[in-house]
């Protein structure tokens, strides 16, 4: 701590003198939440404090996050007492970076991908609340030629303090106009349940064809896992395809996945389909699947915009398939938008006689009532589930009011779970409030109040991706 | 604690002898070319607009960006998605099947936006052609435009229309949530 403490000075010392060339730029988060559900804690307190330093080709940046205790996003993980590893005070990002023409060096916390993130990527995960990033030394060549070689370290999910390990570089190269071929090697050592060390080599190749309206995306990639422990040596593959055409008002767009054996931490396979669905709620994508994707696009009149969205996918014995389906219009008039959407997403997994389907209309508008901006957002939900010969649905609607009162911006939004129309009633409900309000010039005040599922919400202009809460909460986020 | 006190201190006293700088940049482009802040600099006042393909209120600001884009010919509308690699297609499609005129950039490592902590799309700045910025706001709501042009007018020095001078009046831009001016 010491000597972290040291350098820090040090180079603050230096950039204090060239403080003409300094950059510099913060955000300071303090949240307070009182859960109003069964927790014997009930009121937590999280502060983040990051900042970031630049000068002349030098970067530098920390976030230190306290979270007392740190709040967990599943409903499982409640603490029934005070636990005193969920006491966290830590320097939770450091990095350090130099850059001078196309070259680049990175230390500490990395955020990387080679191409698509098939072979290799490094990322925080928002919408899940996890961090995938590496601890590593990065060096980059991004001018014609882009390289880039990585080698770092991330806690293991097995054994806390104890790392799993990745290494690899990749390279791509503009061999003609509109044409680039790239190339990953990576390697990956996993330390498993039983303190075993596995191996995976993981080698890909991809070819980027970009000319006129025409966008073409093609990696293929191939993996061998070894000294894996009571399994033999096992190989997988991976092939994505895509392609996307413009012909005036109209665009249209295909894509084709196929991954054999072919999951591990560090990547972040792509889809084929609208929402980013996978194959089975049960198992990670990667292991076993293929599937195709079409969708079209085209401007009427400038107003209007339709789309729609198609794919499916399936496992090699067809006992597990999907299907996705999105279908858009969207309206401009004058300062109006209006948007209107329909999504359908259906699973069957035959093994565990199972299928389940949802589909959704969603209704976005965007007006002015009396000079006043407001937004409106309604969805309603209807799931359809079926476990052998028992059969269940229920419907999920949702609707939200954003809309502003000089500098205060305010949200309210309600969703409910209704078994059927007759139970509406006493059916659940989950109502919230959302302020905002600039307190200063740089410091915002946020209250919430009320209960909500989580995922990804917009609310008074913003989006983010949120836990499943019921309670209160005050966020004042600061800037500098 | 004396640690992370004098570490404070510290960052804020250089905080107030900083400038306030965009940081350059080298991002891909639609068609995977590196842009350079360096690039776009010294034509005009320049708006940095951070998205994402799930933001509704991102997509809501795009007319009005555009705008702006076609009423000011100085003025550069730069977009830069931090969608995940595997959303970007959608991003792009998005952008080229609506005939807007941005430069539109992508950051999927977030490699500028952590720079500028951004966290929650949108989240806009404001530069002048020297790339000092003049102004930067999070979340959009229809008016918000209005604070933008007028500090597009200011530095492009063409002189207030009776109706404007949003940044004091700002009749139906209530309802921005933050306002730096630098």
């Amino acid at each position: 701590m010491k000597l972290r403490l040291s350098l820090l000075l040090a180079l603050m010392s230096v950039l204090l003198f060239g403080q003409n060339n300094l950059q510099i730029n913060g955000i300071n988060e303090a949240q307070f939440v009182y859960r109003t559900v069964p927790d014997s804690l009930n009121t937590y307190f999280r502060n983040s404090f990051g900042f970031n330093l630049g000068y002349r080709d030098f970067r530098f940046g920390m976030k230190f996050n306290s979270d007392l205790p740190r709040y967990s996003n599943q409903e499982t993980e409640l603490l029934g007492n005070l636990d005193a590893n969920r006491l966290s005070v830590a320097w939770e990002e450091l990095y350090a970076g130099y850059s001078k023409d196309a070259f680049s060096i990175h230390v500490g916390t990395t955020a990387e991908t080679f191409g698509q993130g098939i072979s290799f990527r490094s990322y925080e995960d928002l919408e899940f609340d996890e961090d995938h990033r590496l601890e590593s030394f990065l060096l980059k060549y991004d001018n014609k030629l882009s390289f880039k070689a990585i080698y770092g370290a991330i806690e293991s999910e097995n054994y806390a303090g104890r790392y799993d390990l990745a290494y690899g570089s990749d390279i791509q190269y503009p061999v003609m106009e509109g044409l680039r071929l790239g190339a990953s090697a990576m390697g990956y050592r996993n330390l498993g349940a039983f303190g075993h060390y596995s191996f995976r080599d993981v080698f890909a190749t991809r070819a980027i064809f970009t000319h006129g309206n025409l966008d073409t995306y093609a990696e293929f990639a191939l993996s061998k896992s070894y000294r894996l422990q009571g399994s033999d040596d096992s190989d997988g593959s991976a092939i994505y395809l895509n392609a996307d055409y413009f012909w005036g008002d109209l665009s249209i767009g295909a894509a084709y996945k196929r991954y054999d054996d072919f999951s591990f931490r560090l990547q972040d396979l792509p889809l084929a389909n609208y929402h980013s669905e996978t194959l089975s709620d049960l198992l990670a994508s990667g292991l076993d699947e293929e599937g195709w994707q079409l969708r079209a696009g085209y401007a009427l009149m400038d107003d209007f915009y339709l789309s729609a969205d198609y794919a499916e996918a399936w496992d090699q014995s067809g006992d597990l398939r999907m299907n996705d389906l999105h279908l858009a219009i969207d309206a401009y008039r004058g300062a109006d938008f209006y948007q209107l959407s329909w999504s359908h997403i259906e699973k069957v997994d035959d093994l565990t006689r199972t299928w389940q389907k949802e589909y959704y209309p969603t209704l976005v508008t965007s007006f002015a009532v009396k000079g006043r901006p407001l937004t409106l957002t309604g969805e309603f939900k209807t799931v359809e589930k079926q476990q052998g010969q028992a059969t269940s649905s229920h419907y999920e609607p949702m609707l939200q009011a954003d809309f502003g009162i000089k500098k205060l911006s305010l949200s309210l939004g309600v969703s409910s779970w209704w078994q059927d129309f007759s139970g509406i009633m006493d059916s659940r409900y989950m109502p919230n409030i959302e302020a905002k309000y600039p307190l200063f010039e740089h410091t915002d005040l946020t209250l919430f109040a009320g209960k909500e599922a989580g995922g990804k919400v917009c609310r008074n202009g913003i989006c983010r991706y949120v836990a499943p809460f019921e309670g209160l909460k005050a966020e004042l986020s600061t800037r500098f | 604690m004396k640690i992370i006190v004098l570490t404070l201190i510290l960052i804020l006293t250089l905080s107030l002898l900083a400038a306030d700088s965009m940081p350059d940049f080298r991002l891909p482009n639609m068609a995977g070319e590196n842009v350079s802040l360096t690039s776009l600099l010294g034509e005009g006042p320049i708006i940095i607009d951070f998205w994402a393909d799930y933001c509704q209120p991102c997509k809501v600001a795009m007319p009005y960006l555009q705008e702006l884009l076609e009423k000011y010919e100085d003025l550069k509308v730069v977009l830069i998605s931090i969608d995940a690699p595997r959303a970007q297609n959608r991003a792009k499609n998005y952008l080229r099947s609506r005939n807007y005129d941005f430069i539109s950039l992508f950051d999927p490592e977030r490699s500028l936006a952590s720079r500028l902590n951004v966290s929650n799309p949108p989240h806009t700045f404001i530069i002048d052609q020297e790339g000092e910025i003049v102004y930067s706001h999070v979340g959009f709501e229809p008016g918000t435009e209005k604070v933008y042009e007028g500090y597009i007018r200011e530095l492009l020095g063409i002189e207030d229309e009776p109706e404007r001078s949003q940044k004091e009046h700002c009749g139906s831009c209530t309802d921005h949530n933050e306002e730096e001016e630098r």
